[in-house]
């Protein structure tokens, strides 16, 4: 089992289209198979972003990256002395990162950001992120010069005002810039204490804190109405250049369930936490809202290991998340249990509905490439491959499980019985669904296993209940195929046939 | 001839899982389950489609002779082969 890291693709401005993925200790093209020799020194996830006609790459170890489409190769152009982050985003002109980490010292509640792009002296587009760090500064005792080798102050943006933070020795602290002299040299307010060499230092102003480190940790980027939403764990933010403002509604546990549909201008991700808590969000401009409460058992099922695992995208307007196995068997009714494996929950934003979809992979990245016109959506598993979605009628290979069932219909109320007769049900391409039903209230009982009634078999197929096991206050219908062809079925309209066995009711009767 | 007391009694509004409420609270479209369900057709529940590989599976393992410009690729069959791609470290 080899984790795909992360996805993503592509397009220049000069037709040049690259889908690539992370694998193993490398980036590799997912059409070629080919990788780029990247020797990555870590197998964090990688969080990748477009921008300039760049790839952005961040995973929190290895020196930043950006691969260009059109020479098919990797470098530091645009992140040369850029901090390393968890997570990375495009807003408005600038790269944003989050959850930052410089010389050895994570800022879990930080967001650098880059300079608007500039050019460079071949006259290129480029972007400066006003950052220096190493471990070569130097300082002399009553002097505020501040020198380091090799460094590039002008060069990479440092202005004056910018913070200089030394993180260890005897002049440790914060200074703040008050001259760049050269590259190598920068002055400071103030005065260092004592001679100092080898110093580790970083040095820069485009920063902000996202509140405090209190356990409450960046978790990922996006955007709405124009404003970049910055999540953490427990809390979320809408920031807009001069404001930073805290959201109604809760973070997300984890960075890759945050999606963004920009025809609907909505955000949704999970957030795991409390079980009162726990469930999808919807982001809309002002707060967030569960949207999950109608699948709340299902929810509950989600093994909590998961909630920082959970990986999202969009298929037009539906919302899908791969949320793992789910495991609730506390009832003695079976018909409330939930197990099963592999799942993804799916939400239809214009008709607010769910679906509770098995798949046959563990969904670990998913990223999108602009192909042909088309914004195609690509998922990684755990098993080094990609997958373009949706496409054809199985998965990989695999049968889809397709599954319908209906609530419990009681067609006089829960107090009389009925005797159920027969079915009539439209459908259409749908000759190998079959169906079957339990019956609830017989009268003081719920069928624990499904009977088998038949298949469709024509535009409309008529069923008979038999008369045996026809009794009953209320029914329940499942159908259900197991295929990987086309056509795939569609069920248009379900009736239900039945007689009152008897105008009293099961409390009555059974005196 | 028709039993007078025949009930029918239709979905033709066919909705997805609702477990919010109890069993007497749900909506006539209401759904126990839903797998692998598409909505898109309002009124009806169709099966959704499904995903498709792209490339082959990613096997090959990559490293480089030095930090600077070549790459060699080594694939699953054993075959090397370099490639144009360059890495800068610098």
């Amino acid at each position: 089992m080899v984790d795909i890291l992360g996805i993503n693709g592509i397009a220049s401005s000069a037709g040049n289209n690259k889908l690539l993925a992370g694998y193993g200790n490398d980036i590799v093209n997912v059409d070629t198979g080919l990788g780029y020799g990247l020797n990555l020194t870590s197998s964090n996830n990688i969080e990748f972003a477009n921008f300039l006609d760049s790839m952005f790459m961040q995973n929190f170890d290895h020196t930043p990256l950006t691969f260009n489409p059109d020479t098919n190769t990797w470098s530091k152009l645009h992140v040369r002395h850029t901090p390393k982050s968890k997570f990375i985003f495009p807003w408005n002109e600038q790269m944003y990162l989050g959850h930052i980490k410089i010389n050895s010292t994570t800022y879990a509640s930080r967001v650098w950001h880059s300079n608007f792009p500039g050019t460079d002296n071949k006259g290129n587009q480029t972007i400066q992120w006003g950052f220096q760090s190493g471990t070569n500064g130097s300082v002399t005792k009553n002097t505020n010069r501040f020198r380091s080798a090799n460094s590039g102050f002008k060069t990479y943006g440092i202005t004056v005002g910018d913070t200089l933070v030394i993180e260890s020795g005897a002049n440790a602290g914060q200074y703040v810039v008050s001259r760049i002299s050269d590259d190598q040299m920068i002055e400071v307010l103030g005065q260092f204490t004592s001679d100092q060499s080898s110093i580790t230092f970083w040095v820069g102003s485009n920063w902000f804190d996202v509140r405090t480190n209190n356990s409450d940790t960046i978790q990922g980027f996006s955007e709405n109405s124009n404003n970049l939403l910055i999540f953490k764990t427990d809390t979320l933010y809408r920031y807009n250049r001069s404001a930073l403002k805290t959201m109604r509604g809760p973070g997300t546990s984890s960075n890759r369930s945050i999606v963004y549909f920009p025809n609907r201008d909505v955000n949704i991700y999970f957030h795991g936490s409390s079980k009162d808590r726990t469930g999808f969000y919807l982001f809309s401009g002002t707060q967030s809202t569960n949207i999950s409460r109608a699948i709340q058992p299902f929810i509950d099922a989600i093994d909590s290991s998961n909630y920082s695992l959970i990986v999202g995208w969009a298929e037009g307007e539906v919302f899908r998340a791969y949320v793992g196995n789910l495991t609730n068997q506390n009832s003695a009714n079976d018909a409330y249990n939930i197990s099963d494996v592999k799942v993804v929950m799916s939400y239809s934003i214009p008709d607010n509905k769910w679906s509770i979809d098995p798949i046959t992979d563990v969904i670990k990245a998913a990223g999108t490439l602009r192909e042909s016109g088309q914004l195609k959506t690509f998922l990684g598993n755990d098993s080094a491959e990609v997958f373009l979605t949706p496409s054809g009628y199985s998965f990989d290979g695999d049968p889809i499980k397709f599954a319908y069932e209906t609530k419990v219909i009681y067609p006089r109320g829960n107090e009389v019985v009925n005797v159920f007769s027969r079915l009539k049900i439209v459908a259409r391409d749908a000759g190998r669904v079959s169906v079957s039903y339990k019956l609830w209230g017989t009268p003081f009982d719920v069928d624990q296993i499904w009977n088998g009634l038949g298949d469709l078999k024509r535009d409309v197929t008529e069923l008979d209940i038999p008369l045996r096991h026809s009794r009953a206050c209320g029914i329940q219908l499942r159908f259900q195929e197991y295929g990987t062809k086309e056509p795939v079925p569609t069920i248009e309209k379900i009736s239900i046939y039945s007689v009152p066995e008897t105008l009293e009711t099961p409390e009555k009767k059974n005196i | 001839m028709a039993n007078p007391d025949e009930k029918v009694t239709p979905l033709d509004n066919l909705g997805s899982v609702q477990r919010k409420t109890n069993r007497f609270g749900s909506e006539q479209s209401d759904a126990w389950l839903t797998q692998n369900t598409d909505f898109s057709e309002i009124g009806s529940v169709k099966k959704k489609e499904g995903y498709a590989k792209r490339g082959d599976t990613l096997t090959s393992t990559t490293s480089t002779s030095s930090s600077t410009s070549t790459t060699t690729t080594s694939t699953s069959t054993s075959t090397s082969t370099s490639t144009t791609t360059s890495t800068s470290t610098s």
